[in-house]
């Protein structure tokens, strides 16, 4: 257990020492997040109590979007030079290779994250900064369950043909249970309706809950995947 | 042998829907409030609980993949699959209509419909990846991991409408609670029943699909290795 | 019920069962024509291995 848990430590530090040398999914995700935020601010011309309404969903489909750019990379940076094979035939656990691999996609999506932010309060005036406590606990709980998911179906897609394009269409419609607690919360964070608040209340216990489930079932399952 | 079985299944089935579809239309009388278009329950919670069997079936015999590693747990995997997902469309499409007559609306998004539609797209998904991979064996493997993931979304519509707290267009649960008049009971469970006669054959038909696309690939193995 | 209302039920409950029925009929029908073709080329398959085998 203990060297498991050494194994996903140098994993995780692997995976964060080579995004940040290289920056490949990092400036990617970034950018991605910045020209979908501008992007919807011309699609949309709202006034306050609509882009109210909207704000949690916008917030939470262009970090969703940025998520799927992160874990995309998170296997397919293992197929050149076969790593992939080098890091199954290691000593390492099948799931400390996930957990390292989910904790660095998790670290980077919320750097993501917290940089775009800033940007989404100033592009649509929006004071996100009056809840920052649970707007970051929510933000913490629903990026851990996008990053274990998607690493665990980077896993699976990684070999298949058209992965770019299978990976959102089997990652997305697991997530929406999880996008949907998360953007109930947000709203209801940004909007600062009590009524709101109180009414989402179950969506908090929905998001550990997920989190949780599929932490297990993507560590327990990862052996199979990865070893094919 | 198997087709005997097949055909037996499927006249069976169809004969019981028959039978039903006669009690329901000529012997049950209209509902108050709903007039006649409360017999669309007949086929559209009877297609939805015989999904939710056939994805049980597919979970285990996933399990059972992934376990023995037998490709016959992986055929039986996405033959009930493919006929949960036929049958996860019937129940969305007359729930969607008679949604239109009783609501005004063809759809909305509360919790019981928008975490049933994502059970169907995930089992489309599903049946999406599974053409994209070639190798046999990692294909199963894949989709007996997505067909596992994915079942976790079914207790979610189960759940959806006995949540606490959550207000759904959707109607109550009334199975358990008793709330369904008794002279349902009878059309409902041969409803049930022929709907799983039918699945059953369809689920036996695709199993030997899969079989002879198996031996094809293996054949096909053996011409290219001579 | 007016009669109206009537009318309108049981148009809707056509459409319900009519959907419901063609779903489930294109079903097997797909599920037919893949049989077919599998089974054609499992056919064709097989008299190239006998070809093979003979030669």
């Amino acid at each position: 257990m203990r060297s498991g848990l050494i194994a996903a430590l140098a994993i995780a530090r692997k995976d964060l020492r080579t995004e940040i040398r290289t920056k490949e999914s990092l400036t990617a995700s970034l950018s991605f997040s910045l020209v979908i935020l501008v992007l919807f601010s011309f699609a949309f011309d709202l006034g306050r109590e609509e882009l109210y309404a909207i704000s949690g969903g916008l917030l939470w489909l262009v970090y969703s979007f940025a998520g799927a750019l992160i874990v995309n990379r998170s296997f397919a940076r293992e197929l050149p030079n076969d790593c992939l094979d080098v890091l199954v035939s290691s000593p390492a656990p099948g799931w400390s290779i996930c957990l390292g691999k989910t904790v660095a996609a998790f670290l980077l999506l919320v750097t993501v994250e917290l940089i775009t932010l800033p940007f989404f309060g100033l592009f649509y005036n929006i004071a996100w900064w009056h809840s920052a406590g649970t707007l970051l606990l929510v933000i913490l709980l629903a990026t851990w369950g996008i990053a274990v998911i998607g690493v665990s179906f980077s896993a699976v897609t990684v070999n298949v043909r058209l992965r770019e394009l299978m990976l959102p269409v089997l990652l997305y419609p697991i997530l929406i249970p999880l996008l949907v607690g998360a953007i109930g919360i947000t709203t209801a964070l940004f909007s600062e309706d009590p009524q709101m608040l109180s009414a989402n209340g179950i969506s908090l216990q929905l998001l550990i809950v997920f989190d949780i489930m599929y932490t297990a079932l993507s560590l327990y399952m990862i052996e199979f995947i990865l070893i094919v | 042998m198997r087709e005997k079985l097949i055909y037996a299944l499927g006249i069976l089935g169809t004969l019981v829907m028959i039978y039903n579809l006669h009690t329901i239309f000529l012997d049950l009388p209209d509902e108050a409030m709903q007039g006649a278009v409360y017999r669309i329950l007949f086929i559209h919670v009877p297609a939805v609980l015989n999904a939710f069997t056939f994805l049980t079936v597919a979970l285990c015999t996933s399990v059972a993949f992934l376990s023995t590693k037998k490709f016959i747990y992986d055929s039986i995997s996405v033959a009930c699959i493919e006929v949960a997902t036929a049958f996860m469309l019937v129940n969305l499409v007359t729930g969607s209509i008679w949604g239109r007559n009783q609501w005004g609306i063809w759809w909305t998004w509360d919790l019981r419909l928008t975490s049933m539609l994502i059970c169907f797209l995930l089992y489309l998904g599903y049946l999406l990846m599974r053409p994209a991979i070639a190798e046999p064996t990692q294909r199963a493997t894949m989709s007996a991991f997505i067909g596992i993931f994915a079942f976790a979304d079914v207790p979610l519509v189960i759940m959806a409408i006995r949540l606490p707290n959550v207000r759904t267009q959707h109607p109550g649960p009334v199975l358990e609670t008793g709330g369904m008049d008794p002279s349902f009971n009878a059309p409902f469970g041969l409803g049930m029943l022929a709907l799983f006669l039918i699945g059953s054959a369809l689920v036996l038909v695709r199993l030997h699909q899969e079989t002879s696309r198996r031996e094809i690939d293996s054949i096909r193995r053996e011409l290219h290795a001579v | 019920m007016d009669p109206t209302a009537i009318i309108t039920n049981l148009k809707f409950l056509f459409y319900g069962y009519s959907a419901a029925f063609l779903i489930l009929l294109g079903f097997v029908l797909i599920l037919v024509s893949r049989g077919r073709r599998i089974d054609q080329e499992l056919k064709r398959l097989k008299s190239l291995v006998e070809d093979k085998d003979k030669t």
